[in-house]
């Protein structure tokens, strides 16, 4: 898909604590691979991709962050510009989800789009010895207003519907994003089916909140 | 403005001036925490001023000698980050290898590593095109000549 056919670009981020599979799930989006061996993420990562949904395509950029204390201070001024934050905890380790408000608050806090999109992952499903269920998720997720899935890296498993509802959110979100001027024509529209999440072919996986 | 990696992308100006207000004001108390060093170091070889790149890499050359530091790989990677930003690929691609030493499938460096030898490919054939003009430029000077010459 050629990027002048992209009505706009989107700047999403993926946080959450070490080791939960924030670069594992990009990875299995973008090139659709996992790596048991998942090497840990040196400060920050960036990855590009052009992703359709509903006709309409997009082209993500897509920051994965560390998730370490020692870049602490480097990730705040990656927020800025975001229009959609992918926030990770992973099923097998309830203290990865204990921290949750943790990442919230920062999230609220280094923001600059107030109407950003906010999604919850729950990943690692796959995996045997579950400390948190898909209830709690679920239930967290709808006192904060975010979207909801759980998926895995390892099995890919939702990965693709939670980029897909998070994009679709964004681009059902007036006044969240641009049309980029490098693209031509302004006579496209937006497909603004109501509750997506019911007629996508995520139905049934996510929960829109 | 080229976004489509992570060569391409700039820090802004703001950016920083904040991280350098922090480091200054560590500075004047005492020794610089490498974390705040980092920090500083990191949006200095974002941005868009070869000065600033410059700078950040002695910043993070200064980090690297640190014997007790267990950063060493972040330092690195930024390293050559900051020399391919100053297209100095050679050095870059120095950096990246010994990453790759230690770290063989590290697909994040495996990455920088592909963008790098992009950059590199492209500048030679910018290079090659330039000295293809000057050819074109020389033989139509010849051609001229001959023309001239000519009954
Ligand atoms: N079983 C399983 N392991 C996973 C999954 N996602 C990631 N991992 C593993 O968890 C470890 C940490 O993953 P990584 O993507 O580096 O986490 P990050 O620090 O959040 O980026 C690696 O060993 C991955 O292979 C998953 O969905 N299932
Ligand atoms: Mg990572």
């Amino acid at each position: 898909m050629q990027d002048s056919e992209c009505i706009t670009t989107l700047k999403i981020l993926i946080v959450g604590e070490s080791g939960v599979g924030k670069s594992s799930l990009l990875l299995r989006f973008t090139d659709d691979t996992f790596d048991p061996e998942q090497s840990a993420t040196i400060g920050v990562d960036f990855k590009v991709k052009t992703f359709t949904v509903e006709g309409n395509c997009t082209k993500l950029a897509i920051w994965d962050t560390a998730g370490q204390e020692r870049f602490r201070t480097l990730t705040p001024s990656y927020y800025r510009g975001g229009q959609g934050v992918i926030m990770v905890y992973d099923v097998t380790n309830r203290h990865t989800f204990s921290k949750l408000d943790m990442w919230l608050s920062e999230v609220d806090t280094y923001a600059t789009k107030p109407n950003l999109v906010r999604m919850l992952v729950g990943n690692k499903i796959d995996k045997p010895g579950r400390e948190v269920s898909r209830e709690e998720g679920l239930a967290f997720a709808r006192r904060h207003a975010m979207l909801f899935i759980e998926a895995s890296a390892k099995t890919q498993d939702g990965v693709q519907c939670a980029f897909e509802e998070l994009v679709q959110k964004i681009l059902q979100t007036p006044g969240l994003w641009e049309v980029d001027n490098r693209s031509q024509g302004g006579g496209f529209s937006v497909s603004r089916e109501d509750t997506a999440a019911q007629q996508s072919s995520c139905g049934g996986y996510c929960s829109l909140v | 403005m080229d976004m489509d990696d992570f060569l391409g992308w700039t820090s802004s100006s703001d950016d920083i001036r904040k991280h350098e207000e922090a480091y200054n004001k560590e500075l004047m108390s005492g020794p610089v925490s490498s974390s705040t060093q980092f920090n500083y170091a990191c949006f200095l070889i974002q941005s868009k001023y070869p000065g600033d790149v410059r700078r950040g890499i002695s910043l993070l050359e200064e980090l690297y000698q640190n014997p007790d530091e267990s950063g060493k790989r972040d330092y690195v990677y930024f390293l050559a980050v900051g020399n391919a930003r100053l297209k100095d690929y050679n050095q870059a691609l120095q950096y990246i290898n010994g990453l790759l030493a230690v770290e063989r499938s590290n697909k994040q460096v495996q990455e920088l590593k592909v963008i790098i030898e992009k950059r590199m490919r492209g500048e030679a054939v910018k290079g090659a095109a330039v000295a293809g003009g000057v050819l074109v430029g020389l033989g139509a000077i010849v051609g001229l000549g001959i023309a001239s010459q000519l009954p």
